[in-house]
């Protein structure tokens, strides 16, 4: 099959197909055609071959190829057959870069539904392969879609899920494009102060030269143009229209008709917000306008007609209708949803009988809304399950350790066997869960009921008969008996605390059980100071969100004990209306950021999802730490 | 305090033998083998004359209320409270739902709660709802732990371990705001003096109630000024 025989040590092996793959790979000299024909023909043969690699890449390869001749179609095609391949070889890594390759070519026929889907796929099973480039790289396309649907709050928390898994990669292109989704989403949300910060950390990473280059000097452009424009909104009009007037100096502007029609149209819109109508901003705005038509810029056009439909709003409605339905057949062309209602919202206001209009606006609105309410479901659903696998991992890992700690052999297979038992049921039943958020939540108290009573009925008790075993019956001299039963005891204790951290929680008298939790560590120099509970009318809250808010609170309160020496904490229970809120102070070291994965917290964050509550902090080495759960009844 | 409930059904019976400053009679509910061994053999050594054991609940139930029947009755019961759940069956699954039944039908008898739970909101239960006489936890001093519980309980006593009392008194410490506290910090946020607000209650409250919380609340977050305890009830999303 392959000649193997090694040239040099260093030198990277390639068989005769990868070779072959490879030249045509590099091959710049041929047209696009010319090299797709090549490798259908390639393809044709690698198939016949059992190096499944080298068929993938050339799929990868032709899709790109496909989408690069703008044969859409073609790429989505091949997409497909790449995928129904690596299904049928079970190459998970594989099926994972066939979904995000569907994701960006069905979002390229404006189904970003559709898209978002597949992207969740890719995300899901290069989660399970702990591939965190790809996960970073899903989870950004996926804040891109929630983005340009205009679900700001759900592109936030994609985006910044992202952040997490490429931290501590050197994908800074990646990493940029997700501030920026975050500033962007923050400017939407008039939180400009926040806007800023997160754009001023993309820029940030334009270090140097290298930097630069990987982030591209494309985005770089869009991201100074989006200071400027959040500049604006602070009113801060000077430096925005100065860093404007820098950004049209630029070669890299000068050269790109595009950039420079959006930072003119960008200016104008900007001088007009300062000052009001005038001829400079009129002039700019018009200028863009033309550049755009010119280079059949679908989107730019968008942008300039809104522009001059505002602009002329006031003065001459007329005009201001003209534009309005400009950006509206602009917006149809690339069935970009909330330009549509931008454009309609225009026309409601400046057309004197737009019932159609009007109706289409409300139609639009309530797509909107449902697609963003069913990405966020997708998403939140498989961030669920995946974080479940996890969380039983490490129970595993940490029951593991004592196992490690464990040096009289016997003991330890004894355990060990009580341990794997166990687990594998907890494992069997974790399986079977799934369905819907409510489902796996009562499901997973279920089972941490089940487990709890495993660990406290055989595991602990049996840790504790076996070392009051060892102490009163078992003939060893004391050198070696005493630290023995010391590390049985350690043992034991630890075992009894799993069983007492998953025990099941009495939701009848829900106050209760979380003044008992908080009871638990009011002890050993920790004051507990709380007000009524029933501040919070827990008879309305359904039990899966008291579940989770019960294990929540219990994660902070262990995690304060854990680690930050803190004297007193305090936790205060709070309710608006549906609205309740929970605050959490305590005055030990805090931590940094740094040590933030390792606490938990993360799972008290995706546990207050999975409930659409929200998990927020504040903490920094030395000065304490606060969080605050808000969730609805 | 822990008062044993007194009804007018209660059978009446005697001692066996004055001197015997011990019960003479214990039933052990626990479906450890190793365990009620352990249990067992420190009951001998105290000694108590009459030991029995049983693995199940409902067992136990039928065990007290024939005892009882044949006017012999038991006078302690040391129990578990989780108990395995191989028999189908059972009527009583939990060490709680026995304690409940048997104090149904005999009010008097002692109990003794040994276990491994940790919770100490639930241990506080077993003693506050269930009326237990004692609550000993495994562990490596169980043994001594169980004579000296025997030892108090039989006395009348309640038993729990010295540490597991520092545990109770703590516990009961956990401190709570109240509302009018509350209502205090933030009248003190708009700069309300201290008579001010003790005449915006309704009733209103009398100045040196407000000047105790006030100060209550002082220590209790450590501030020295009221500035300083305004500040921190705003932190702390007190107020």
């Amino acid at each position: 099959m392959s000649s193997c025989a090694p040239k040099n040590d260093s030198d990277k092996i390639h068989t005769p197909l990868q070779q072959e793959f490879q030249d045509l790979y590099d091959n710049k000299s041929l047209s696009t055609n010319e090299t797709l024909n090549r490798l259908g023909l390639f393809l044709k043969k690698a198939k016949t071959s059992n190096d499944d690699t080298i068929v993938y890449r050339a799929y990868l390869f032709k899709t790109s190829l496909h989408a690069k001749a703008g044969q859409k179609d073609s790429a989505l095609f091949y997409s497909h057959a790449l995928l129904e391949r690596a299904k049928l070889k079970g190459d998970p890594s594989y099926m994972g870069r066939a979904y995000t390759k569907l994701g960006v070519y069905t979002k390229s026929f404006h189904k970003l539904s559709e898209s978002f889907e597949y992207y969740n796929e890719a995300y899901g099973i290069h989660k399970s392969l702990n591939d965190s480039i790809r996960i970073g790289e899903n989870l950004l396309y996926m804040a891109n879609i929630q983005k340009s649907l205009g679900d700001y709050t759900g592109a936030k928390e994609t985006a910044v899920d992202g952040l997490i898994y490429l931290e501590k990669t050197s994908e800074i292109k990646s990493i940029s494009s997700l501030y920026h989704n975050i500033s962007i989403a923050f400017r939407e949300q008039k939180n400009y102060d926040q806007a800023l910060t997160y754009n001023e950390k993309v820029l940030a990473l334009a270090r140097d030269s290298n930097a630069k280059k990987k982030i591209g000097k494309n985005a770089l452009l869009i991201y100074k143009n989006t200071k400027a424009n959040i500049l604006a909104n602070q009113q801060k009009f000077d430096a925005a229209i100065s860093l404007f007037n820098d950004l049209l100096q630029d070669p890299a502007v000068q050269n790109n008709v595009r950039e420079q029609a959006r930072i003119q149209s960008n200016l104008g819109y900007v001088k007009w917000v300062q000052s009001g109508r005038n001829h400079e901003s009129e002039t700019l705005l018009l200028e863009a306008l033309k550049i755009r038509q010119g280079a059949n810029d679908v989107s730019g056009l968008i942008a300039s007609n809104v522009h001059l439909s505002k602009y002329y709003l006031e003065d001459a409605p007329e005009k201001a209708l003209h534009y309005a339905e400009a950006a509206l057949e602009n917006a149809d062309k690339r069935n970009s949803v909330l330009a549509i209602k931008e454009a309609l919202a225009l026309i409601i206001h400046l057309k004197s009988n737009s019932n159609d209009e009007a109706k289409r606006y409300t139609e639009i609105d309530k797509k909107i809304t449902d697609i963003n309410q069913k990405n966020r479901d997708i998403y939140s659903v498989g961030k669920f399950e995946n974080n479940k696998l996890t969380q039983d991992n490490l129970i595993l890992e940490a029951t593991t350790a004592k196992k490690e700690k464990q040096n009289v052999l016997i003991l330890s297979i004894m355990i060990a066997i009580l341990l794997f038992g166990t687990f594998l049921i907890l494992y069997l039943r974790a399986k079977n869960r799934r369905n819907t958020i409510k489902e796996g939540i009562r499901q997973t108290h279920l089972t941490e009921g089940r487990l709890a009573k495993k660990i406290h009925d055989e595991l602990a008790n049996d840790m504790s008969d076996t070392m009051n075993y060892v102490d009163n019956h078992l003939d060893i001299p004391e050198a070696s008996k005493t630290p023995l039963v010391n590390k049985l005891e350690n043992l034991y204790f630890r075992t009894r605390d799993i069983s007492t951290e998953t025990a099941d929680i009495d939701l009848e008298d829900f106050p209760q059980s979380l003044k008992y939790v908080l009871m638990q560590h009011n002890a050993q120099g920790v004051q507990v100071i709380i007000n009524p509970i029933d501040q919070i009318d827990w008879n309305r809250v359904p039990d899966y969100k008291k579940i989770v808010v019960y294990r929540c609170l219990q994660e902070l309160m262990i995690n304060m004990k854990k680690h930050s020496s803190a004297s007193q904490v305090t936790v205060i229970f709070k309710n608006t209306g549906s609205k309740n809120e929970i605050r959490y102070t305590d005055n030990g070291v805090g931590f940094d950021m740094e040590t933030l994965q390792k606490r938990g917290l993360h799972n008290v964050e995706t546990r207050m999802q999975s409930i659409s509550g929200t998990f927020s902090f504040d903490t920094t080495k030395g000065n304490g730490f606060k969080a605050r759960l808000h969730f609805s009844t | 305090m822990i008062q044993q409930k007194e009804t007018a059904l209660r059978p009446v019976y005697i001692f066996p033998l004055k001197n015997n400053a011990m019960f003479q009679k214990v039933l052990i509910a626990e479906d450890h083998n190793l365990t009620h061994r352990g249990l067992e053999s420190t009951l001998n050594e105290i000694p108590v004359p009459q030991v029995l054991t049983t693995q199940y609940c409902d067992d136990a139930l039928l065990k007290i209320k024939s005892a009882l029947l044949s006017q012999e009755p038991f006078e302690l019961l040391i129990t578990d409270l989780s108990f395995d759940d191989a028999h189908r069956d059972r009527l009583l699954t939990t060490g709680e739902e026995l304690i409940e039944a048997i104090r149904k039908v005999q009010p008097s008898i002692k109990i003794i709660v040994f276990s491994i739970e940790n919770r100490i909101g639930k241990i506080k239960n077993l003693f506050e709802h269930y009326e237990i006489n004692g609550f000993v936890g495994k562990g490596r001093e169980e043994h001594r732990d169980i004579k000296k519980a025997l030892q108090t309980v039989f006395e009348g006593g309640v038993y729990r371990s010295q540490q597991m009392e520092q545990r109770f008194r703590s516990a009961g410490d956990i401190n709570e705001i109240h509302q009018n506290d509350v209502q205090i910090l933030d009248l003190l946020s708009k700069g309300q003096s201290q008579p001010q607000i003790a005449s915006s209650f309704s009733p209103p409250l009398s100045l040196s109630s407000i000047e105790k919380r006030v100060n209550k609340l002082k220590d209790l977050f450590n501030a020295k000024t009221l500035a300083q305890l305004v500040s921190i009830a705003k932190d702390r999303g007190i107020i």
